[in-house]
């Protein structure tokens, strides 16, 4: 509103400004060119008035009709550009001059006239040329005086056309100058004036947005005002509260679910404890009186049990899987595969000897702690399924580098899967083998899917049944980052 | 004459754990007299000798066996409360609970608990724990002089 309207405003005023300065310089130069017309005019004038003079002289001298007949056409002339002048607007001075011009053209042309006459009657009688000799002299003189003024007159008003001329120039040099001055000065407010009406506010607006974007979310931006700045950064702190809450809320979420999970950890926990415990008792007791079947029966009482003591803990540390904050940080992937298959192979019964193959792997980045997990899981699965080869080969390494990330993997020659299945297991609970061939709770890979996902990357697997089976990670190339 | 009898008081809320715990200390041989408390505010009113054990004989338990949510007054509310006490602070404590939650084992050993023992869901392990435990801190361990 406000600064939109003085933007608008300042554009008009200059437009109009400048529109001015032009018109009045395009005014003015024709003020000047007339000027300079009118002097060439009066530089014609006086070359007829002179070229008039020549022609009487010669017609008086010399007596030729001819010269006179030209004498006649040019005073015509004259007579036309007198009558032009007198048209146009004098100064006082210039009116005299040109007044006084008029008035010496009659009588020079009333005294040719009258010399004509003579001439023409003198013509051939040497008698009347005596006689009007005194006459002619006289006039002759008189003429001469006459013209000489008119030739004076022109040339003073001439004189007074140029210097109209020059001042004109002048003036219209100081004009172009004011005008544009004033333009100058004009555009130079202007800018001052919008500079200090936005300059500090946009800076506010940056840094402010600048405050926000780099995690204080409690940062306001000064808000005072009606125009469009001011609206822009209520809106931008309205966003920031708004953020505010969702994060709060976010964190308010997450603090429930880990009351939850300490919950489920605490309390589902104890009734199994319960169940395993008092069908232990009850095996303890005098047994002989037990049949098979009874026997069975309390042995899958106990199993199923603890059975779901394992899924609690998979479940638990699945959901916190999901929720925790990566630590991110460089991993050098190579020590911490070193490390699992160390630690795997410790639980290896020693009858099986198992070939590992490490390759080389890069560093990578992200979280330690899941990473390791991912690599147990995908280690332990493969060291499970390889429990009934003959002569198990497990091995870990990295696929060229492409595209800015990291492809590693992990193969075996164990069990393997039906690639028709392949779909499934990556799921939640998923299992391809019954229990009773291969242990496990389904949540495994779902868990490392969920690491590798968090981290930014993919997974997936290729399997053939009985040859075994190799799962492809990938890990994002990224910046040092703690999220 | 008084025989030395190594007391062991177990404060746990739920019978059923208290049964196995008990039971796993029986068959363990630990021929000790196994004090059974269902809450916090029982257990101190026992050590303190005060409101229903006034009366009882001056000696102390030589091991504390120790669950941490119960009513009234919980685990560690137990646990400061004796490890803040000169009299009775020498007396191990051992808290025995399902959660293995790193926020409690913190606050345990931050209350200074001599020993964080999680009940396993299976009883083989919940028994070989438990018998170790008896064994080590009722028998090999060189308890405090019982008398205050």
């Amino acid at each position: 509103m406000k600064i939109r309207t003085s933007l608008r405003i300042t554009s008009a005023i200059s437009i109009l400004l400048l529109a001015g300065a032009v018109a009045s310089s395009l005014l003015a130069l024709r003020w000047l060119h007339q000027a300079s017309a009118f002097e060439l005019f009066l530089i014609d004038l006086q070359s007829d008035v002179f070229e008039s003079t020549q022609l009487r002289t010669d017609f008086l001298l010399i007596n030729r009709q001819q010269a006179l007949l030209r004498w006649e056409e040019k005073s015509a002339e004259v007579a036309r550009e007198l009558k032009q002048v007198s048209e146009r607007t004098l100064a006082p001075s210039g009116a005299r001059l040109l007044d006084r011009m008029n008035r010496k053209f009659e009588t020079t042309q009333v005294l040719m006239e009258r010399l004509a006459e003579l001439k023409a009657a003198a013509a051939g009688n040497e008698a009347a040329r005596e006689a009007t000799g005194l006459i002619e002299q006289r006039l002759t003189n008189q003429l001469l005086v006459e013209s000489y003024l008119l030739s004076d007159s022109t040339k003073l008003l001439l004189l007074e056309a140029l210097n109209d001329t020059i001042h004109r120039r002048n003036n219209l040099l100081v004009l172009l100058v004011l005008c544009f001055t004033t333009l100058g000065i004009t555009v130079t407010s202007a800018t001052a004036y919008l500079n200090l009406l936005m300059s500090r506010r946009i800076s506010a607006l940056k840094t402010g947005a600048e405050i926000l974007s780099s995690g204080k979310l409690e940062h306001r931006i000064p808000s005072a005002g009606d125009d469009e700045l001011a609206h822009l950064a209520r809106d931008v702190n309205d966003m920031a509260e708004k953020l505010q809450q969702s994060n709060g809320l976010l964190l308010a979420t997450n603090r429930e679910l880990e009351a939850f999970s300490y919950s489920v950890s605490h309390d589902l926990r104890a009734p199994l404890r319960h169940l395993t415990g008092f069908v232990e008792l009850l095996n303890r007791m005098d047994s002989s009186g037990v049949d098979e079947k009874s026997r069975h029966y309390l042995e899958v009482i106990s199993s199923s049990a603890k059975k779901m003591g394992c899924l609690i803990d998979d479940l638990l540390s699945f959901s916190r899987m999901g929720r925790t904050e990566m630590m991110t940080r460089k991993v050098d992937l190579q020590q911490l595969a070193q490390e699992v298959i160390e630690e795997v192979s410790k639980d290896v019964p020693p009858g099986r000897a198992i070939q590992w193959h490490l390759g080389e792997l890069p560093v990578a980045t992200g979280d330690r702690a899941m990473l390791r997990q991912a690599l147990v899981n995908l280690i332990g699965n493969a060291v499970k399924f390889s429990g009934r080869s003959e002569a198990p080969v497990i091995e870990v390494g990295a696929l060229r580098l492409e595209k800015g990330c990291h492809t590693l993997f992990v193969r075996d020659n164990g069990a393997g899967f039906n690639m028709k299945y392949v779909d499934k297991l990556f799921g939640l609970f998923q299992r391809l083998h019954p229990v009773d061939e291969y242990d496990g709770t389904g949540l495994g890979l779902a868990n490392v899917r969920r690491i590798i996902t968090r981290h930014g990357g993919n997974i997936w697997a290729k399997g053939e049944l009985n040859k075994g089976a190799t799962f492809y990670f990938t890990l994002p190339i990224g910046k040092e980052v703690v999220s | 004459m008084s025989v030395d009898i190594k007391k062991i008081l177990l404060v746990e809320d739920n019978p059923n754990d208290a049964e196995l715990t008990m039971e796993a200390l029986r068959s363990a041989n630990l021929a000790n007299e196994i004090i059974w408390l269902k809450d916090g505010q029982e257990a101190l009113d026992f050590l303190y000798i005060q409101e229903a054990y006034a009366g009882r004989e001056h000696i102390n338990p030589v091991l504390i066996l120790l669950d941490i949510k119960m009513p009234r007054v919980d685990g560690f509310q137990v646990l400061k409360q004796i490890k803040a006490d000169p009299k009775l602070r020498a007396i191990p404590v051992v808290i025995l609970t399902s959660s293995r939650e790193e926020s409690d084992l913190l606050k345990g050993y931050d209350h200074g608990v001599n020993a964080f023992v999680v009940k396993p869901v299976n009883f083989q392990d919940f028994m070989h724990s438990v018998s170790s435990l008896g064994a080590f801190w009722a028998v090999l361990n060189e308890a405090p002089p019982l008398k205050l």
